[in-house]
């Protein structure tokens, strides 16, 4: 191993250190089909079971609609959808998650369609990755932050900000109108 | 103050491009200065971001049309003023609300504030007398309105001794003020008006004609003054004093011998008195002199209206208006109430809807319960008054400006307020004011005939513009009607054919030739002037108008006048909506943008093809559209016989739309539909429902575009959005 390789390779543990730094924390963690996914705790406003959904018309596919939280009307996302997997079943388990964060200055408050909560977990910097290249293939990987090991478990790490914008949906509205 | 500067130039600016010819290089030079100079000014003060984003707007159209002038450019910038406007109006609001108090202890705080230093070298203002000045500006600005209202009454009847009191008042405590800020020269100007009023008041000669002019003149100079006053104050500059003072004094001072017979001006004077009129400033030619109304007030005298209009003014105007305590109140706490109580008669209404409660079989429960929802609703009543102010200060301003349009356009013209008291919304108090400017200069400048022709065909030669505002049925109704010559739908037809609105062949409705009037651009004016006749203005009303969920209507008898009727709704926050059925799905219509709703019979459904449907409502074929295909629900009646066709208005078209049924008509809170969402063609906000659902509610506006859209494409995509709709229904 020339001297270049080495320090090319102490550089990428150098920065899976740091994203693991910058990632360590408590996660709530759900699962779609047999994934398992990471929320930050701090992001996650309340955990609200099934209720009715009103559709939007004109909206992505993984858009499922609105619902009112007491009162207030917030947009619902099935992440199945979303991440190009089949529709679930509804089951007893099936819940919705609220989160709330910020993006661009505007406090967003959603929720997120997922088969089953399961736990708080703590992920320390030494068990987080950054997440996986995908090199040009079309899959997104953007709203990945990086992946978690837990015993033997893997769980994705979410990047919630990206997982829907504004832009996105609007995007789509306009262009079934125009076609 | 933040723009105030600005804020004139843009006026002027706005005045400017009302005149401006494309074809014209004179008038595009002009408009070109102006952009210079507002941009100049602009730049001078530091202006909140809106304003200047606005402005740069402005700026960039205003080179692109001095490089290419155009009619098109020319409407776009146009619009772009409108918007600066807008901005500018929101952040002197913002500013005005923060500023306006009334302190009782003025001259305390005064005595103690009093510096022995010189008001014009004092650059350095110290706060207190910033305060002062504050005070001053804000409260010789309410005089001034009431002097204004004053003003018109006594134009309209007689000069009481209680409404040149009243004006003595006014400009009495302006000049208290002033003299004792140091400022010399407004001093000067109210006291020599002061005299000339005190001369009226003792009857030595009576307040009309070209005393009455003055005393106008004196207003508007004085306003004019201390919106200078303002601006300098807030740039901590000097205050320079406007150069024309001196001259008004003069001729004031000219007025109090008995002897003056002021009927004819020369002409400089006129033009000087033109400029004051600052709102108005427009570089047209002036009315020839012998139009001046100057004898209409003694011919006017008190008529039949006098009583009514000094029963109305008169308890404002004319004795000190009674003061009722008021406590000022964060307006976003206001805001934040009137939302709670809306979620409360949301969940009261739940309740109440309730099967375990509604059937409940206990006197003693049904009896709290009609008391909850009574009390719920005065709730809701008290809450919604919160935010409301009467329209008269937006009407007042009307009257003024519709004096001073006449007057412009060689026209008499007397303006009737009646139920300035009501009340509606604060910002639509804020909103209706562009639409009522343009409306009512639309009626002076092409309603009222000019007097001789009125002398001709035997109406009185003095016009009449009615502006009234009332409470109907839950909404608010404001009328507009002059007594002029009537929209004439020949013309209008003829020009609408020219311009490609409409086929020759169409057959139309009295009321879709009158709402022809409405669509851009148009104008059956055969000459542009300095008022009116662009055709951006009516195009604006009704832009604004939708914008408030609202409607207009024309009645129009040639000969006999046209009248405007615009239906508000009371607030912005919550809608009277009829709940339908589509599939599984509910919507809510608007009920003010519905028509009617029919179960249509077979016969009256007319198709062309496979996608273009019709409906055949006794001699009008309206389009049909397909509820559940417009927005993709699934399981709704396919057969329109069996269901239900809702006839909906938007931008004056009308559209029949087929839904299962009608469930009910109910009150909602709008909201919006979270971040996220983004914008979603055919639904404009969402509400929750009595069940505690969220339901949609339908843009009208966006419906009926899409089949002006598609018009305009020649029907070319109907296909396609059936199978856009039919694709998001399959998820």
């Amino acid at each position: 191993m020339n001297s270049q390789e080495e320090k090319q390779e102490r550089t990428l543990i150098e920065g899976a250190v740091a994203v693991g730094e910058q990632l360590a924390g408590k996660y709530m963690t759900f699962k779609l089909a047999n994934e398992e996914y990471g929320l930050e705790i701090l992001k996650v406003r309340e955990i609200i079971g099934l209720m009715d959904i009103t559709r939007v018309p004109c909206t992505q596919e993984f858009m499922s609609g609105v619902i009112n939280l007491r009162g207030k009307v917030i947009p619902v996302i099935d992440l199945r959808l979303k991440f190009g997997m089949e529709r679930c079943q509804v089951t007893d388990q099936t819940v919705i998650i609220v989160v709330q964060y910020s993006l661009h200055g505007r406090n967003m408050t959603m929720g997120l369609l997922v088969d089953q909560v399961l736990e708080v977990l703590s992920i320390e910097a030494g068990a987080i990755e950054p997440p996986p290249e995908f090199g040009s293939s079309t899959l997104r990987s953007d709203f990945i932050l990086g992946i978690g090991k837990a015993e033997k478990r893997v769980i994705f790490l979410l990047d919630i900000g990206r997982i829907l914008n504004a832009e996105e949906a609007g995007a789509v509205a306009e262009a079934t109108v125009a076609s | 103050m933040d723009g105030c500067r600005v804020k004139l130039n843009v006026e002027e600016l706005a005045g400017a491009i009302v005149a401006a010819e494309a074809d014209d290089a004179e008038s595009v030079t002009l408009v070109r200065r102006l952009i210079d100079e507002a941009e100049q000014s602009g730049k001078a003060q530091e202006l909140i971001e809106p304003v200047s984003e606005a402005l740069a707007d402005v700026v960039t159209l205003g080179s692109a049309l001095a490089a290419q002038p155009g009619a098109t450019d020319l409407q776009h910038l146009a619009e772009a003023i409108d918007t600066l406007q807008k901005q500018l109006t929101r952040c002197h609001m913002a500013r005005a609300a923060s500023c306006k108090f009334r302190q009782t202890g003025l001259k305390q705080i005064g005595a103690a504030a009093k510096q022995p230093q010189s008001f014009a070298a004092a650059k350095q203002r110290d706060a207190d007398t910033i305060a002062l000045l504050g005070e001053f500006l804000s409260e010789s600005e309410e005089g001034l309105s009431r002097a204004d209202q004053i003003l018109m009454t006594i134009e309209d009847t007689v000069a009481s001794a209680d409404s040149i009191n009243g004006l003595f008042r006014v400009f009495h405590t302006i000049k208290g003020v002033a003299g004792f800020l140091e400022l010399f020269d407004i001093q000067s100007l109210a006291h020599t008006t002061e005299s000339l009023l005190n001369g009226c008041r003792e009857g030595i000669y009576p307040l009309i004609g070209a005393r009455l002019d003055l005393v106008f003149d004196a207003t508007a100079m004085m306003r004019k003054i201390l919106t200078e006053l303002a601006v300098a104050v807030e740039a901590s500059l000097e205050f320079m004093t406007a150069e024309d003072i001196p001259s008004l004094v003069a001729r004031l001072q000219a007025a109090l011998e008995p002897t003056f017979e002021g009927g004819v001006r020369k002409a400089e004077e006129r033009e000087e008195l033109e400029s004051l009129h600052e709102d108005l400033r427009l570089p047209g030619p002036s009315p020839p002199p012998d139009e001046v109304p100057e004898e209409s007030s003694q011919s006017v005298a008190a008529e039949a209206v006098a009583p009514v209009a000094n029963k109305a003014q008169g308890s404002e105007g004319g004795g000190d208006p009674k003061l009722r305590a008021t406590i000022k109140v964060d307006l976003e706490r206001v805001d934040r109430l009137v939302e709670m109580i809306g979620e409360l008669v949301v969940v009261e209404a739940m309740v109440v809807g309730a099967p375990e409660i509604a059937h409940s079989a206990s006197a003693r429960v049904r009896n709290c319960l009609s008391q909850l929802e009574k009390v719920t609703h005065d709730l809701q009543d008290v809450g919604m008054r919160m935010r409301m102010l009467p329209v008269s200060g937006v009407f007042q301003k009307m009257a003024r400006m519709a004096r001073d349009v006449g007057r412009r356009a060689g026209k008499q013209v007397r303006v009737v307020l009646s139920g300035e008291q009501t009340e509606m919304d604060r910002s639509m108090v804020e909103q209706i004011s562009d639409p009522l400017v343009h409306m009512i200069r639309n009626s002076i400048d092409h309603g009222i005939e000019p007097p001789e022709v009125r002398r001709q065909i035997g109406k009185p030669e003095e016009g009449k513009v009615r502006l009234s505002a009332c409470h109907e049925g839950g909404h608010v109704v404001i009328e507009i009607a002059d007594d002029g010559r009537g929209l004439n739908r020949e013309a209008i037809l003829k020009k609408a054919i020219a311009q490609g609105l409409i086929q020759a062949t169409d057959t139309l409705s009295e009321d879709d030739i009158n709402s022809m009037i409405f669509a851009p651009g148009f104008s059956t004016a055969e000459k542009v002037t300095d008022i009116s006749g662009r055709g951006v203005g009516m195009d604006v009303v009704r832009r604004n108008i939708d914008a408030m969920r609202g409607r207009v209507t024309i009645k129009s008898v040639i000969g006999q006048g046209t009248t405007f009727k615009i239906t508000l709704p009371l607030t912005l926050a919550i809608i009277d909506g009829m709940l339908v059925a589509c599939g599984k799905e509910r919507y809510i219509i608007p009920t003010l943008s519905i028509i009617e709703s029919i179960q249509p019979e077979p016969a009256m459904l007319v198709t062309q093809g496979a996608n273009h449907e019709m409906l055949n409502m006794r001699g009008n074929i309206l389009p049909l559209l397909r509820m559940d295909r417009l927005l993709g629900a699934k399981d709704a009646i396919q057969d329109p016989s069996k269901g239900l066709v809702v006839i909906i208005e938007g931008s004056g078209r009308r559209v029949g739309l087929l839904v299962d049924e009608v469930i009910a008509q109910q009150q909602v809170v709008i909201k919006s539909m979270g971040e996220g969402v983004g914008e979603v063609p055919f639904v404009s906000g969402a509400a929750i429902l009595s069940d505690g659902r969220v339901g949609l509610i339908v843009n009208v506006e966006g419906i009926v575009s899409l089949i002006i859209d598609r018009r305009h494409r020649g029907f070319a995509s109907e296909g396609s959005l059936v199978s856009a709709g039919a694709a998001s229904g399959t998820k």
